[in-house]
């Protein structure tokens, strides 16, 4: 990377390059770790070797009694070169990794070397510097590009003032022609405003203009030639160099200093309360005089905004590092705080206020030391202080008041309950002002305020005229007013209170935005089809402790939002935040917005939310709406009786994956993958929260239908996950191996083949029947795995498959093999096996790259090429377009598109179908299993299977 | 995480892997080679049998 590369990135990546230096320390570590893993690889290289003495071993163990016949059998097998050939490839295999460790290390020096490059032209610049403040030769110093950018708009904007002046006016009486009822001065107005739009940027970058050529070039055209385009030039400067050149300027052209240009430049100086020139009065060219004849002018006279604070900055640093505690510079204080300017104290506080931890004592005693006196302060200063310190305690109150006014007319809103009981109503007015101030800023904090808020919505009812505003404020009658809503709807409130608690209210709150309250039976009608789904979750069925809340976060795009903003008054943002606030729903940090519902039990509830929300068209999960939006969102889940990031986790994680319910996995190879986070708690009912909230980060959908079997069958994993985990600790690999290998295909047959790998016998049949289903699921998962590891070819390509337990299955007559074989006839049988091989432990461990890429090279076999760049949506929509039958049944009707809510609660039975491939073929017999698993789930917690319970306790008491 | 550990953590699981291909052809090796010898013995048991 060169100087001029370096200079046209953006501070941002300036920072990235910066930061991605590594520090000494994490050096230290990434060597010990290379260390490591060399010692790993010798001892696993040697243990390796050492196998081979087995061969004497079993030798002897046999005890032939003719010893060369042992011998023949050596010779016959040539296991002695066998054996040297594998430890020769394993000796291969660590020089290779070794190389590629090594490689790493290369890079990181590659690295290196770009940013010692960087350092030495950081070093010439410097130099560079200072040899034109030697010289005064600045050619090059300054950006070609900006300066011209500033001379053509000037004089642009000259030409528009130019028309302007043709016509006898100044640009008082031109702006009153806006208002004129003339047309013709109309058109001129709208003419010139147009014309200067076009032709003139919004804003000037002065500070890294070249002076010299700009006020050569202005010198000679009278309309550029304005004092506030010379103040411009001279305060934007950083360097006194060019304000040198400027005056030197000045001081030759002395016919063009008007009265514009001193009156301007006097300003300029006046605001330098420090400057003997600007308290002198001299006119400027005497000053420029004076200027001209003292080398030392610029340290102790003229000094601009910008060169006071720089050169202010270290005294306040070491003033502030005193009260603060922190390490001081070396520097001791020339000047007293006194000399300081006011304005310069106190946009240092501010900025200290922002950027660093200072605690309410140190707040006070920086204003005290500093003198800071609530008149000299900014409103944003004013708001600072009043949030973090005791500042405004001691305000007389009249001076309290006029803080909080003008904190409030600066558009900066404060709550009433914030504020003293006493000057809360003398505020009211600017209370209103300032939420709608604020709103225009983006800023929606009143909306907690139920009065403000009443009074603010109302306007903008007014205001707007779509009817997003109208729905908006009638989902706050849920809130504020629900004797405002027509009956049939306030009877549904009640309803759902009454069924649902404060989540069922939310959720009316939600649906009366989405779908207005004009068409009451309508209304009633959607809901009562909501009703009827969140009915299926069935709390009393769950075994006791073993309830998941789960919370979705969505990250709303700028595409999406921008499509939103089409048909709305005022856009996206304000929209979802004031729906958000009726419908209480939570919101996140990340994007232009992050959707985060709040937890629940009841993943229904959840999946209604998300169905409203993309009914009201703030986001939508068939991507037809917004074709651009963010495909990820994260799940979380809670456990009552605490569930964990651990192997049983990784597992839902991953088999999700090979469900295609995280999105059809396709296309190219990825190199990254997300894992599962352990988070804080965000609580939400009584009950106690135990274990990790489990964040999957790694979520994606293409539509509705797989993003609400995700949820579902997460739902029912969780409740798994805890019933078995509290019979079964969850192990690792290879134990975690072991244990499913014995689970037996007869449920009948669970209890008494586990029984000695139980914590505790099982509590009930309830608890026994779910911890069979999780485990069976699992071990059927891992045989499906074993079974592809073994023969994908077979079942796909040649038209048969022996199962784990020896069965013959024949697949050839569902599929067409020929076509198939004809799939992968130009590829190398060996690597279609090795890019297609999913390492049975990667199902029990964080989701990983090879993982994930050899399900996407499964698929890329049947899925038709050429492939796109990305994980082709197109690819996606045709397999989740047609969902099978298990055992090579029909078509099943309906459509991707469709929600559980359109069909009664029913989602479409089977598997997405990769044209083309069997039944047995991985990711079609992870869903057949995994459709098992949920069908079975949903038995053993339907209300049946409790009373089944129940009768079973009533029996016992009988006998 | 940072980048080079991240690529040494790949390397790493790529290792694992590749070794553990090379264990199962071993043990494939020498379970071959015992069923070999186990034939032979049983051939011997029997000659001795005849005997």
């Amino acid at each position: 990377m060169n100087l001029e590369e370096f200079k046209k990135l953006t501070p941002e990546k300036r920072r990235d390059l910066e930061l991605a230096e590594k520090t000494p320390n994490e050096q230290v570590v990434f060597e010990q770790l290379k260390k490591e893993f060399g010692i790993e690889m010798q001892q696993e290289l040697e243990n390796f070797k050492n196998e081979d003495k087995k061969i004497d071993q079993i030798t002897e163990s046999i005890g032939l009694e003719n010893i060369e016949a042992a011998s023949n059998v050596k010779d016959s097998l040539g296991i002695h070169k066998e054996l040297e050939k594998l430890n020769d490839e394993a000796s291969k295999l660590i020089q290779k990794t070794k190389q590629d460790v090594g490689n790493i290390e290369v890079l990181n020096r590659k690295l290196q070397e770009k940013f010692n490059d960087i350092m030495v032209r950081s070093l010439e610049l410097e130099k560079f510097r200072s040899q034109i403040n030697g010289n005064k030769n600045y050619d090059n110093f300054y950006s070609e590009s900006d300066t011209a950018t500033l001379l053509q708009g000037l004089s642009e904007g000259a030409g528009i003032f130019q028309k302007i002046q043709d016509r006898n006016l100044n640009l008082d009486e031109f702006t009153d022609l806006g208002k004129s009822a003339n047309p013709e001065d109309q058109l001129f107005f709208n003419q010139m405003n147009a014309e200067f739009e076009e032709k003139v940027p919004n804003s000037f970058n002065f500070s890294d203009v070249d002076p010299v050529i700009v006020l050569d070039k202005i010198k000679n055209e009278s309309m550029l030639l304005k004092g506030s385009v010379i103040k411009e030039l001279i305060n934007k400067q950083k360097d006194s160099l060019p304000i040198n050149i400027i005056f030197d300027f000045l001081d030759k052209n002395k016919s063009l200093i008007n009265e514009d240009i001193l009156k301007e430049i006097s300003y300029l100086m006046d605001n330098q309360k420090d400057s003997v020139l600007a308290k002198s009065g001299l006119p400027l060219d005497q000053m420029i005089e004076i200027y001209r004849n003292d080398p030392d002018f610029k340290t102790i006279g003229f000094r601009t905004k910008k060169l006071i604070e720089e050169q202010s900055k270290p005294l306040l640093e070491y003033y502030a590092a005193d009260i603060l505690g922190t390490s001081s510079s070396k520097l001791s204080p020339t000047i007293p705080l006194n000399d300081i300017p006011g304005i310069v104290k106190i946009e240092y506080i501010d900025s200290l206020l922002h950027t660093s931890v200072i605690s309410p004592e140190q707040t006070n005693q920086l204003v005290k030391t500093f003198d800071i006196k609530p008149e000299g302060l900014s409103p944003r200063s004013l708001n600072f202080l009043f949030r973090t310190s005791a500042f405004f305690d001691y305000l007389p109150n009249a001076e309290k008041l006029n803080s909080f006014k003008k904190v409030l007319d600066s558009g900066i809103y404060i709550s009433p309950t914030e504020v003293d009981e006493e000057l809360q109503d003398v505020l009211k007015d600017s209370f209103i002002e300032a939420a709608h101030k604020s709103f225009d800023n983006g800023d929606l904090r009143f909306l907690a305020d139920t009065d403000i808020r009443k009074q603010v919505l109302t306007t903008l009812e007014n205001k707007g005229d779509t009817k997003n505003i109208k729905n908006i404020q009638e989902s706050f009658y849920v809130v504020d007013s629900p004797e405002k809503l027509p009956e049939p709807i306030l009877k549904m409130l009640e309803k759902f209170e009454d069924q649902y608690g404060s989540k069922g209210k939310d959720l009316i709150a939600l649906a009366v935005f989405t779908y207005g309250m004009e068409h009451p039976e309508n209304f009633v009608k959607q809901m009562e089809s909501i009703e009827q789904v969140l009915n299926k979750y069935n709390p009393d069925a769950i075994p006791e402790g073993a309830k998941v809340s789960m919370g979705v976060e969505y990250e709303v795009t700028l595409s999406l939002a921008n499509i939103y903003a089409d048909g709305s008054d005022f856009g996206y943002i304000k929209d979802i935040e004031m729906v958000s606030r009726s419908a209480n729903i939570g919101k996140g940090n990340d994007a232009v917005h992050e959707i985060a519902l709040k937890p629940n039990y009841n993943p229904y509830m959840m999946l209604a939310e998300m169905k409203l929300l993309q009914e009201a068209g703030f986001l939508d999960l068939n991507f037809e709406r917004y074709p651009d939006a963010a495909r990820g969102y994260h799940l979380s889940l809670v456990g009552d009786n605490g569930l964990e990031v651990n192997s049983n986790m990784f597992f839902l994680n991953n088999v999700l994956t090979m469900a295609q319910l995280t999105g059809i996995t396709a296309g190219k190879e990825v190199s990254n993958t997300k894992h599962i986070h352990s988070k804080s708690f965000e609580h939400f009912s009584d009950s106690e929260q135990r274990g990790h909230r489990c964040e999957m980060k790694g979520m994606s959908t293409d539509s509705v239908e797989q993003f609400e079997k995700a949820v579902i069958t997460s739902h029912h994993a969780g409740i798994a996950i805890q019933v078995t985990q509290k019979y079964f600790e969850a192990k690792l690999w290879p134990d975690a191996q072991e244990i499913l290998k014995k689970i037996p295909s007869d449920k009948n047959e669970f209890e008494r083949a586990m029984l000695s790998e139980m914590t505790k016998p099982f509590e009930s049949d309830q608890d026994r029947d779910i911890a069979y289903e999780w485990m069976h699921f699992q071990a059927s998962i891992m045989k499906g795995v074993e079974q592809h590891n073994e023969s994908f070819m077979d079942s796909e390509f040649n038209g048969f498959v022996l199962d784990n337990e020896g069965n013959y299955i024949d697949t050839g007559s569902h599929i067409d093999v020929m076509r198939n074989k004809k799939l992968i006839e130009s590829s190398n049988q060996e690597q279609v096996l090795q890019k297609t091989k999913i390492w049975t432990n990667e199902l029990f461990e964080s989701q990983s790259p090879i993982f994930v890429n050899a399900l996407a090279n499964i698929n890329n076999i049947f899925l038709k090429p050429p492939q796109a760049d990305d994980n082709s949506p197109v690819n996606a929509k045709a397999v989740l377009d047609t969902v099978r039958k298990e055992n090579y049944g029909g078509i099943v009707d309906g459509k991707f598109q469709e929600s559980i809510f359109d069909n009664q609660g029913e989602y479409r039975d089977g598997y997405y179908y990769v044209q083309g491939a069997s039944e047995e073929m991985i990711i079609h017999k992870t869903q057949i299993l995994l459709n098992r698993f949920n069908k079975n789930m949903e038995e053993l917690l339907s209300i049946k299977s409790v009373e089944r319970n129940q009768d079973q306790v009533n029996a016992n008491f009988s006998n | 995480m940072n980048y080079e550990e991240q690529e040494l953590k790949d390397s790493r699981l790529r290792f694992r892997n590749h070794m553990l291909l090379l264990w199962k052809k071993k043990h494939k090796l020498l379970l071959l080679f015992r069923s070999k010898l186990e034939e032979k013995k049983i051939q011997e048991i029997n000659q001795k049998l005849l005997r």
